[in-house]
């Protein structure tokens, strides 16, 4: 940008002794968070990341969590990159309830194009994931003129009042925060844990099961003329990386459109081709009313939105949506770039043959009992979604073991190898309530990213489960 | 259309290094092709119904497609397509200038893309956007709190948390308040805007239009008045001790009457009201709070959205009246237009928080963190405070001219604000309280501030109106000259003495 374009000459320069002072060493980085970021916000290590780069980061961090889902694209990827330097020299804000933006305007465009059905049509950006929601609450509330809100046991969909009243995986969100938002109802989703079944009980049982229990629902607690939404994640996330059976959704498909319920699917973390197709509700054929987005699609910038039919969209009244920052010019440049290039490159294969790859080395991880397979119970996911949920102590489901009655397993075995992995340069993250391990890496990862995940994820099992036999030996 | 050379205060500032080179996309095809990738996703063959590259639209076309598919909730002043922001300008893509006395809701303090923000932003892209700060942290985060530590407006405010938006922060801050104290009563003022979440819409009572339709949202939640004349009811001639006596006996009451203190968890409210009409709050008032607080040990969160960094002349508003806060949450001006928010409160409130109860996956992007670092040297060794002084003197000296006019006096109820956080309340013919002091039979105008901000978009003068009342406020960067500032004067006052005459 010119320098003789922007002035302010007429602002003194104050005169300092020196500097106002920038820290750069790690040591005291440290330091500083230590004293003053707040504890509320609780955090895996205290390494300080200074660089990026596709799925490494500084010293050889080999990354398996794209920052829980979002840099789809690896960091830095050199298209995102360029689209947010040129932006940001041209207008970083555009106030959206004041005017257009190029970029935004070209971003709806981008993601019409992607949408699972023409029905998809009229959008809305916000900041974050659970602003999105919030967003979604607002248009189902208004176009039904109902107060009531049905959501999964093991749902996550955010931290703010709104989406934390609908989050159930765990109460460390919103714990000591209340009364959040009321009317919100849950409902079974069919997971063989949480529903307390075996876990080799048949898929068609565990959905039977969760029908049921949401029809009951909306008999006993919450009428369907009371119900403005369900929502949904078509792959539980922060619940513990379940897939939601086809079955099932299709079931709360004909329910909703039966009692003019929405169907809300909360794509935020399954969008963007993390399972294999452009968003997750696909794999089931279903077109929900609303699909609700973030994460994966501006390769690490804060966007989110909603999408749903106009005829909805068109309920909510001019102001009744909004937000200082939302749909920030420089983060719709960036989401621009990063859908741009998943329409014009095969994401999909690679997705698809990284995801056979990473489940096939996995089970062969967990067959592998003489050399720590023992410990996981079971791989799932989707995609590049992918979870080992290992024995749990805790659980009368999954306690059992070959080492004796008299031996306890460790509490929480999925944050032990989590460790082990960090150790040797891998970082995973864990999620849910039970000790579950979840890989959610770049979309554009390699095969030999994954060989070498594969290589020190079987190191790691195998150091985690020989100590346990060697204390158990003791 | 208004321009001036670069400041000495930028060349002076040490880390700005200016990267003006933009790659273009084409030139970057070369790159994605890195050499550990070696399963290199093909190229998917077009179908029909895509369009790469977009296809060549003229601004018309694209300002028909965002109203179709964009949704109709956002409501939007005009349908200009902008394309660029320089300091006070924003370019639409037809080429117009616009002066931008909005800074798009009191953001882009700096002016638009200021060259070390977006030198730093540029910077901070290559090396690393997203660093999940409840996986690790990211050197610009911890470099951002360094920069605010010194210039909070009171050191016990030494623990942060940022998340993305001010609704987020200002939902932060009742986390804070109801997890550190065990309460869940949140007081809120009358005229109040926080947000449009659950939480923070709950605490919202600018407009209804925030929310309506959307209920229930967030419980635990009571209202009291502020010292406002027009909301409680009394003459703007009322003199302002007994504006704050009367705020002072509804809170009185609320505490009788509707909630005890010890279930109140904090009182949260805006130095300057923003949305409820730009309305400082006198500082007795502020202090009465602060002793009510002490006394009960409720928590006392002072909302800098919009008031925060220089916008009212202080890097903090609270530092007019000497307020301490427990809680102070900021967001706007902090990055310059980058999605950035936080809140700040002592460590002994913050440690009480349980491990994992704050968070969000987008929080303290790296990327916004850098804009606000460099944003943060801007506002610390340009002479931000001075040009502000100066500037709200001359704004207000031509806004008190248009109250003293014969030709337009009897239009204006009040002028108010603090610093660059500026607006004028027209009179309206339906509500008698505006008309006082007013001699009989005086015909006064309908909707004088959305005629105004009309007749001052006409002449590429971006204006906002506010409150449910007939206010327009005038919040241009910090940085405008007095040249853009005459110049919007001159529109101003044609404006206003327009309206007076078409009647």
């Amino acid at each position: 940008m010119p320098a003789a374009l922007l002035s302010t000459t007429h602002i003194r320069p104050l005169e300092l002794k020196r500097a106002p002072h920038l820290t750069t060493s790690t040591a005291g980085l440290q330091d500083i968070a230590e004293k003053h970021i707040t504890k509320g916000l609780g955090r895996l290590r205290d390494h300080v990341f200074k660089e990026g780069k596709g799925l490494r980061e500084g010293r050889q961090l080999l990354d398996f969590s794209s920052g829980i889902g979002v840099t789809s694209l690896g960091h830095a990827h050199p298209d995102v990159t360029a689209a947010i330097i040129a932006q940001a020299q041209s207008i970083i804000h555009v106030q959206c309830a004041i005017a257009l933006s190029e970029p935004y305007v070209q971003l709806v465009e981008s993601l019409l194009a992607m949408m699972p059905d023409p029905s998809l049509d009229s959008f809305f950006f916000w900041n974050s994931g659970s602003e999105a929601i919030e967003a979604a609450i607002k248009v189902a509330r208004t176009s039904t003129k109902r107060n009531n809100i049905i959501v999964m046991q093991g749902g996550y969909h955010g931290r703010t009042s709104g989406a934390a009243a609908l989050t159930r995986s765990k109460t460390s969100f919103f714990s000591g925060t209340g009364p959040l938002m009321p009317c919100v109802y849950t409902t079974a989703f069919p997971y063989w844990h949480a529903l307390g079944f075996p876990k080799d009980t048949p898929e068609d049982v565990l959905v039977d099961h969760a029908i049921m229990q949401v029809e009951n629902l909306l008999q006993q607690q919450t009428a369907p003329e009371d119900t403005a939404a369900i929502f949904l994640e078509p792959v539980i996330g922060e619940g513990g990386y379940i897939p939601a059976p086809t079955r099932y959704v299709q079931h709360l498909r004909e329910l909703c459109t039966k009692h003019g319920i929405l169907l809300v699917a909360d794509e935020i973390q399954t969008g963007f081709y993390r399972t294999g197709k452009p968003f997750a509700i696909e794999h089931s054929g279903v077109v929900p009313d609303v699909i609700v987005y973030a994460k994966g699609f501006a390769n690490g910038m804060p966007i989110s939105g909603i999408v749903t039919r106009k005829e909805i969209m068109d309920s909510m009244a001019p102001g009744s949506l909004g937000g200082t920052y939302s749909g920030n010019v420089v983060a719709c440049a960036a989401a621009l770039a990063t859908t741009r290039y998943m329409r014009t490159h095969d994401i999909a294969a690679n997705v698809n043959a990284r995801s056979e790859q990473i489940f096939q080395g996995l089970k062969a991880i967990q067959e592998d009992t003489a050399n720590g397979g023992w410990i996981i119970e079971e791989v799932r996911g989707k995609g590049l979604m992918v979870a080992m949920e290992f024995k749990d102590p805790q659980s009368k489901l999954t306690s059992k073991h070959h080492l004796g009655d008299n031996v306890k397993l460790p509490a929480y075995l999925s944050k032990l190898v989590q460790d082990a992995c960090l150790d040797r340069g891998l970082l995973t993250l864990t999620t849910s309530i039970y000790p579950v391990l979840r890989m959610i890496p770049a979309l554009i990862l390699s095969e030999e990213e994954v060989d070498e995940m594969l290589r020190i994820m079987a190191e790691s099992v195998k150091e985690v489960a020989s100590k346990v036999e060697t204390q158990a030996r003791a | 259309m208004f321009r001036s050379a670069l400041p000495t205060s930028l060349r002076a500032v040490p880390r700005a290094r200016i990267a003006t080179t933009s790659l273009p996309l084409a030139s970057t095809r070369a790159l994605i092709a890195t050499p550990n990738r070696t399963a290199q996703p093909a190229l998917k063959q077009d179908t029909p119904d895509t369009d790469m590259p977009a296809p060549v639209r003229t601004t018309a076309q694209w300002a028909d497609f965002g109203r179709e598919h964009i949704g109709r909730g956002l409501g939007r002043l005009r349908d200009h397509v902008i394309v660029k922001g320089e300091g006070m300008e924003l370019i639409t893509a037809d080429g117009e200038r616009l002066l931008d006395f909005t800074a798009g809701i009191g953001v882009t303090n700096l002016g638009h893309c200021h060259p070390v923000v977006s030198a730093a932003a540029a910077e901070q892209v290559s090396s690393l956007v997203h660093m999940q700060c409840s996986i690790m942290f990211s050197a610009p985060y911890l470099q951002l709190i360094e920069r605010l530590l010194p210039v909070m407006p009171h050191p016990s405010l030494d623990s942060f948390f940022f998340w993305n938006s001010g609704a987020e922060a200002v939902e932060a801050a009742i986390k804070l308040a109801r997890q550190a104290t065990g309460r869940q009563a949140i007081v809120c003022f009358q005229g109040g805007y926080h947000g449009r979440t659950m939480g923070s819409g709950a605490i919202t009572r600018s407009k209804t239009i925030y929310t309506q339709g959307t209920g229930p949202l967030m419980g635990g939640v009571f209202a009291t008045a502020y010292p406002y004349w027009h909301s409680l009811g009394v003459t703007s001639e009322t003199p302002e001790a007994e504006l704050v006596r009367l705020a002072e006996h509804h809170l009185d009451m609320l505490l009788r009457q509707q909630v005890a203190p010890n279930e109140v968890a904090a009182m949260i409210i805006e130095p300057v009201q923003g949305e409820g009409g730009y309305v400082p709050c006198p500082p007795a008032f502020l202090h009465h709070l602060r002793a009510v607080c002490d006394k009960h040990g409720i928590l006392l969160i002072a909302d800098e959205v919009q008031t925060g960094f220089f916008r009212t002349g202080k890097y903090f508003c609270v530092e007019h009246s000497g307020l301490r806060p427990d809680i102070m949450v900021f967001a706007k001006g902090v990055a310059n237009g980058f999605p950035l928010s936080g809140i700040v409160s002592r460590k002994e409130l913050m440690d009480k928080m349980d491990v994992g109860s704050l968070g969000g996956t987008y929080a303290g992007n790296a990327v916004a963190c850098a804009a606000g670092v460099a944003s943060q040297e801007v506002f610390q060794t340009g002479e931000i405070e001075a040009n502000v002084a100066a500037r709200s003197e001359q704004l207000y000296n031509a806004l008190h001219a248009l109250k003293a006019s014969p030709k337009t006096g009897h239009l204006i109820a009040e002028i108010r604000g603090l610093g660059l956080m500026t607006a004028v309340e027209f009179r309206m013919p339906s509500d008698p309280l505006t008309l006082s002091g007013l001699a009989p039979n005086t015909h006064v105008p309908k909707d004088i501030g959305k005629r105004v901000q009309q007749y001052c978009l006409e002449r590429n003068l971006v204006t906002l109106t506010t409150s449910c009342f007939d206010t327009i406020r005038f919040i241009p960067a910090l940085i405008v000259s007095q040249e853009e500032m005459q110049k919007a004067i001159d529109i101003i006052t044609a404006a206003v003495e327009n309206v007076a005459r078409e009647g």
